[in-house]
């Protein structure tokens, strides 16, 4: 079994957010918290880009380094978990990750620090398989039930790709290829104007 | 025993048993840490009526090209660009940078 990955194409993200809503939907993410968001660079711009992020289940995860109870664990299929029974909601995953993708739901006026929660790549916890104590700490278990993250199936132009790593590297190696780069991109030309457009001759 | 020694002795007595109970909630609670649970394997999942339609659970195999059929099925270059374009799927394909993977 290969790894377990997200790819998010910026070429083709909208920044519709259906794969934030899709997440918040499928595991009923607490107000406050965010397991995924649509981080866009240059915004209004020419050339603006937009991309999803969340956790990116890394290979070497510098959360599960500095985790000081050792709440993380890897699966098979390299899906970077936590146990929330565990966890005691330190924070300290949350200033190693580089992707901001720990988050702790708060409440009350000075804001109490709950448990850390995650991207699971709708995998759960340690909890049974699609048991209903791992339904409430962690989501739905999309993965034993053989189906991919909510947010990446959901994804209206399929900018955001997930499953196994070899598989979505490939589809975007074809989709580079075939689009090729910079103005030469489907669709650049009617947004932004042809590199011609525009130079007095 | 005197009057006095008789009066204190049980208070002594009843101070001394006050104390080591009063004080055993200062004793160190145990640190030995719970047993770490171990997560079920991802294609382990028998009873669901969530199942990905053509698949059954508990079944590895199944399960591994379940998921990679659907990985695949994010791709929409054999739906659209091979209907239009073939010759440039082609070109692609014979590219130095195509996928080596099967």
């Amino acid at each position: 079994m290969a790894r377990m990955k997200f790819i998010c194409d910026a070429e083709r993200c909208i920044e519709c957010n259906g794969c934030v809503t899709a997440c918040k939907a499928e595991h009923d993410v607490p107000w406050g918290v965010n397991r995924r968001r649509v981080v866009t660079l240059n915004d209004g711009l020419p050339g603006e880009k937009s991309i999803s992020v969340a956790c990116m289940h890394c290979s070497d995860a510098p959360c599960m380094a500095v985790c000081p109870v050792d709440c993380f664990y890897r699966t098979d299929e390299g899906v970077v978990l936590h146990d929330k029974d565990v966890c005691i909601g330190c924070g300290y995953c949350s200033y190693a990750c580089p992707f901001g993708a720990p988050q702790f739901p708060t409440n009350g006026t000075f804001g109490l620090r709950g448990k850390m929660d995650k991207c699971t790549f709708c995998a759960g916890g340690p909890e049974a398989n699609g048991s209903a104590a791992e339904n409430e700490k962690y989501g739905r278990n999309r993965l034993a039930e053989g189906k991919l993250p909510a947010c990446a199936e959901m994804c209206s132009t399929k900018a955001l790709l997930g499953g196994d790593g070899d598989v979505i590297s490939d589809i975007l190696r074809t989709r580079v290829l075939q689009r090729g780069k910079g103005s030469e991109v489907w669709g650049w030309g009617t947004a932004y104007g042809k590199p011609t457009q525009g130079v007095k001759s | 025993m005197n009057l006095r020694g008789r009066i204190t002795t049980p208070l002594v007595a009843t101070m001394a048993v006050a104390l080591a109970v009063g004080t055993s909630g200062c004793s160190e609670k145990p640190q030995t840490a719970s047993e770490r649970k171990t997560d079920a394997k991802g294609w382990d999942l028998a009873n669901s009526g969530s199942l990905a339609a053509g698949w059954k659970g508990g079944d590895q195999a199944a399960w591994e090209q379940q998921l990679r059929t659907r990985a695949e099925g994010q791709n929409e270059y054999p739906r659209i660009v091979l209907r239009s374009a073939p010759a440039a799927v082609a070109a692609a394909a014979s590219s130095p940078l195509a996928p080596k993977t099967p």
